[in-house]
């Protein structure tokens, strides 16, 4: 029988070395590129029409729209438009490639840690740098809690220093944990319903629950990190003195 | 199509869904007074603190090590940094769990006129 983590293992499919450096076509940016084209298909496609009032796939396209400027409005507030379509984009990725790795046979991305570390990246170093460009030198300031005695100050600066370089940690280290662990989980239950013959209609039913879980899993991480995204953000445009 | 059949519906259309829009908005206001900043649910909070503790401790440990081997300093940077991590670590969780979001060097009479200003754009646009 297969072992339960074989389904994250890196395939090749089409091998390209440059320069010594390993840049083959992996069964996970096949899956990548998947998110990426259904995402802006189902997009394109479902706006094609514009109806005046929607049809289903219209009505999705602009729901996933409006839940997310509602979030960038409601989070960031109205400065925090221009960065609407990183944030939507990032979202759908997530979302698509989640969704995308509970089709059977697929390949999750969302469960390499590199990948979702390179996202959290991108997203840490871009809101320091629009706190930097926007505020200068008053950045800095972030570290120091407003109130607290000044004698605190070589105790509290590393302290936020260390609390504020362990958001690309646990933002990227959530989502991959999340989508690691109940991928491993459904396929040890898989491995039980084919163990126990007649008696694995028990696991079967707990992996029917855990399917329809793993899809709430998949819907709520890709919420998560774009919220905690916002927040970023917001704390980033909204630094105060 | 059927909305060419009745065109005046459309701007009692846009009424209703306005006011809908508008009880919504003050049912999602008033949960989110419950609870602040809790994205979703108490699964939501759930899934977002464990992480944030170990990432903590992660990071310090990353750093104090790193520093160690940099500065020749044996095991002592990175049992302060240990340490630090920790704290920044309980921080980010009592601030996920108190619902001040997860700002570092949060202010909270700023963000209260911020969302004054916030409220005030919404109704204009």
């Amino acid at each position: 029988m297969a072992s339960p983590v074989e389904q994250f293992k890196l395939k090749p499919l089409v091998p390209i070395e440059i320069g010594g450096v390993d840049l083959s076509f992996t069964n996970s940016a096949l899956f990548m590129t998947a998110a990426v084209v259904l995402a802006g298909v189902f997009l394109t496609h479902s706006m094609r029409g514009r109806h005046l009032v929607p049809n289903r796939w219209q009505s999705m396209a602009e729901l996933s729209y409006e839940f997310i400027a509602n979030m960038v409005r409601e989070q960031v507030g109205s400065d925090g438009r221009p960065y609407f379509p990183f944030i939507f984009a990032l979202f759908m990725f997530i979302l698509f490639g989640n969704l995308l790795g509970m089709v059977p046979y697929a390949y999750t991305f969302t469960s390499q840690i590199i990948v979702t570390f390179a996202m959290a990246m991108a997203v840490f170093i871009g809101v320091t740098l629009v706190a930097i460009i926007r505020h200068g030198v008053h950045f800095l300031t972030f570290f120091f809690p407003s109130g607290a005695p000044i004698y605190m100050a070589p105790l509290l600066i590393p302290i936020e220093i260390l609390s504020y370089l362990s958001r690309p940690i646990s933002l990227s280290v959530r989502l991959f944990a999340n989508m690691m662990a109940g991928h491993t989980m459904m396929k040890v239950f898989g491995g039980f319903v084919a163990a126990l013959g007649i008696f694995g209609v028990a696991p079967m039913a707990v992996l029917v629950a855990l399917t329809g879980f793993e899809i709430l899993v998949a819907v709520l991480q890709a919420y998560v990190f774009t919220i905690l995204t916002c927040i970023y953000l917001r704390d980033a445009l909204h630094l105060h003195h | 199509m059927q909305d060419r059949d009745s065109p005046p519906s459309l701007d009692d259309l846009d009424a209703r869904l306005k006011k809908a829009r508008g009880s919504e908005e003050k049912r999602v206001r008033r949960s989110e007074m419950l609870s602040p900043n809790l994205p979703g649910s108490a699964m939501g909070l759930a899934f977002r603190v464990g992480v944030e503790l170990v990432a903590g401790v992660a990071v310090g440990v990353g750093i104090g090590y790193a520093l160690d081997r940099w500065l020749g300093t044996g095991p002592w940077l990175m049992i302060v940094f240990f340490f630090l991590g920790a704290a920044g670590g309980m921080m980010n969780v009592f601030r996920a769990a108190t619902g001040q979001g997860l700002a570092v060097g949060y202010r909270k009479p700023a963000d209260d006129a911020e969302k004054a200003s916030r409220d005030g754009s919404e109704r204009e646009g």
